[in-house]
């Protein structure tokens, strides 16, 4: 299980907060959530980095 | 004429004492000073004179949500530790494993009173290792709940043999700034269990928060943790009960202000939803017509948004979105005409509140939406859903 940043949707706000994705064993997405989730937390406390966003395409 | 006791502090009557007077008509009466402060009828029906004060007397009294195992909104059975089933519990376990499920009482059934309908098993094969425990807890928001007072907490239990559980009570200040260190270990004792159902009470202090500091994440909160096998890391958080495999099953938990238990209180079912969705909610499709239509714009044309209002405010905003994973469980669709599968699952927005949650959906280019059109996000398999979590 890893976790990976979204794209931003532009909401029109300049410190929208980034999403990211659970990327679980199965490359299936359950879950998606802001830096603020416990899981999410516990996760990066365990020494993990998610992954980048992919880049917008041209 | 009623029979009457009275409480007489003599300063108009001349003589203090309490005072018996007997009557022949069936009616008590309870004064104080000659005036009734309780009158129970011929046919046992009690009234008062005034408001009854009484803390937790009555309605709520009951601490713990889904004390009577009701409400299933994640499932029905889990093997992972954490929240996975029963609302509100929390099935924790490491190293050694559990399946932790629901069960259904046979209808008409004596052994627990009050016809519940399903209660709690946990099946447990301990592994031996000092860390190693399966256990089951509540998290009851607020940690001066029941700060400072004498609590009881009730249940029913039985076990595939006779073998001890512990019970611990637990102060967390939450987290965030400086909060206090947790106080753990509070009132933890064995509880021998039979195989036969049996109503279990324990009676404790829980230690007053005076003084202490709470975490600024406003999510400190009082435990209640059932230990099933708990490694020697953990013996004096479960009272040295050691390690065990076997079936635990436990039903009508409630906890409560006094030194007394009071039968379970069986609160209305859409009450103890309520109470459970300020946690946690989870919306599904109709298992047929597969309808989870949520009302959306598109806001380009891949992309549809829409909005789902809570029943009831979460107790904190919600920081995730929970979806089946497939995404062409899902779909954007113009409104009576085109329905356009998902390319990803529903995406949470930071746009969500305590409220309401904000989703978006996006669909293959080359489609017909336009920008600000009315659609609808739907569900377009019965494996479909949606959840938030608020939890502790």
């Amino acid at each position: 299980m890893m976790y990976k940043q979204l794209p931003k949707v532009d909401l029109g706000d300049p410190d929208e907060q980034p999403i990211y994705a659970r990327v679980d064993d199965d490359g299936k997405i359950r879950v998606t959530c802001t830096a603020k989730n416990p899981d999410f937390l516990e996760w990066l406390a365990q020494g993990n980095t998610p992954e980048p966003a992919d880049e917008a395409p041209e | 004429m009623p029979s009457i006791i009275n409480s007489d502090d003599g300063q108009t009557s001349g003589s203090a004492g309490l005072k018996f007077t007997s009557g022949d008509d069936g009616v008590m009466k309870i004064q104080n000073n000659g005036v009734d402060a309780m009158t129970v009828s011929a046919a046992g029906q009690p009234t008062f004179a005034a408001p009854v004060s009484q803390p937790g007397a009555f309605m709520f009294r009951n601490k713990i949500i889904n004390g009577n195992f009701d409400i299933w909104q994640r499932g029905t059975s889990q093997t992972i530790s954490g929240y996975s089933s029963a609302d509100r519990w929390r099935c924790l376990n490491v190293g050694s494993t559990k399946t932790a499920s629901r069960q259904a009482f046979d209808l008409g059934q004596t052994d627990v009173p009050g016809n519940p309908k399903y209660y709690m098993r946990h099946v447990v094969t301990s592994v031996a290792g000092a860390s190693n425990y399966v256990a089951m807890d509540q998290k009851i928001e607020g940690v001066e709940t029941l700060s400072g007072k004498t609590a009881t907490l009730s249940f029913w239990a039985k076990a595939d043999a006779s073998k001890n559980i512990a019970v611990e009570f637990y102060q967390d200040f939450g987290t965030g700034g400086s909060p206090s260190d947790a106080v753990s270990g509070i009132g933890a004792q064995l509880v021998a269990l039979t195989t036969s159902w049996t109503k279990y009470t324990i009676t404790v202090d829980i230690p007053s928060v005076a003084g202490k500091t709470l975490g600024t994440d406003g999510n400190d909160w009082v435990g209640v943790f059932f230990w099933f096998d708990a490694g020697s890391d953990y013996d004096d958080r479960a009272a040295n009960l050691g390690q065990q495999s076997g079936t635990f099953d436990i039903a009508q938990v409630q906890l409560e202000e006094g030194s007394a238990a009071t039968p379970f209180e069986q609160r209305p079912i859409g009450t103890e939803e309520n109470l459970c969705y300020r946690y946690y909610y989870k919306i599904f499709p109709n298992a047929v017509t597969k309808s989870l239509t949520l009302m959306a714009n598109a806001s380009t044309s891949t992309r549809g948004w829409g909005d789902v209002v809570f029943p009831v405010p979460m107790r904190t905003e919600p920081t995730a979105l929970e979806t089946s994973g497939t995404p062409s469980h899902y779909a954007v669709a113009r409104v009576g005409i085109t329905t356009y599968t998902g390319t990803n699952g529903p995406v949470f927005s930071t746009l969500t509140t305590r409220y309401m949650s904000a989703i978006y959906l996006d669909v293959a280019s080359g489609q017909s939406l336009a920008t600000d059109q009315g659609t609808t996000i739907r569900a377009i398999n019965a494996a479909a859903f949606l959840a938030w979590s608020a939890e502790l």
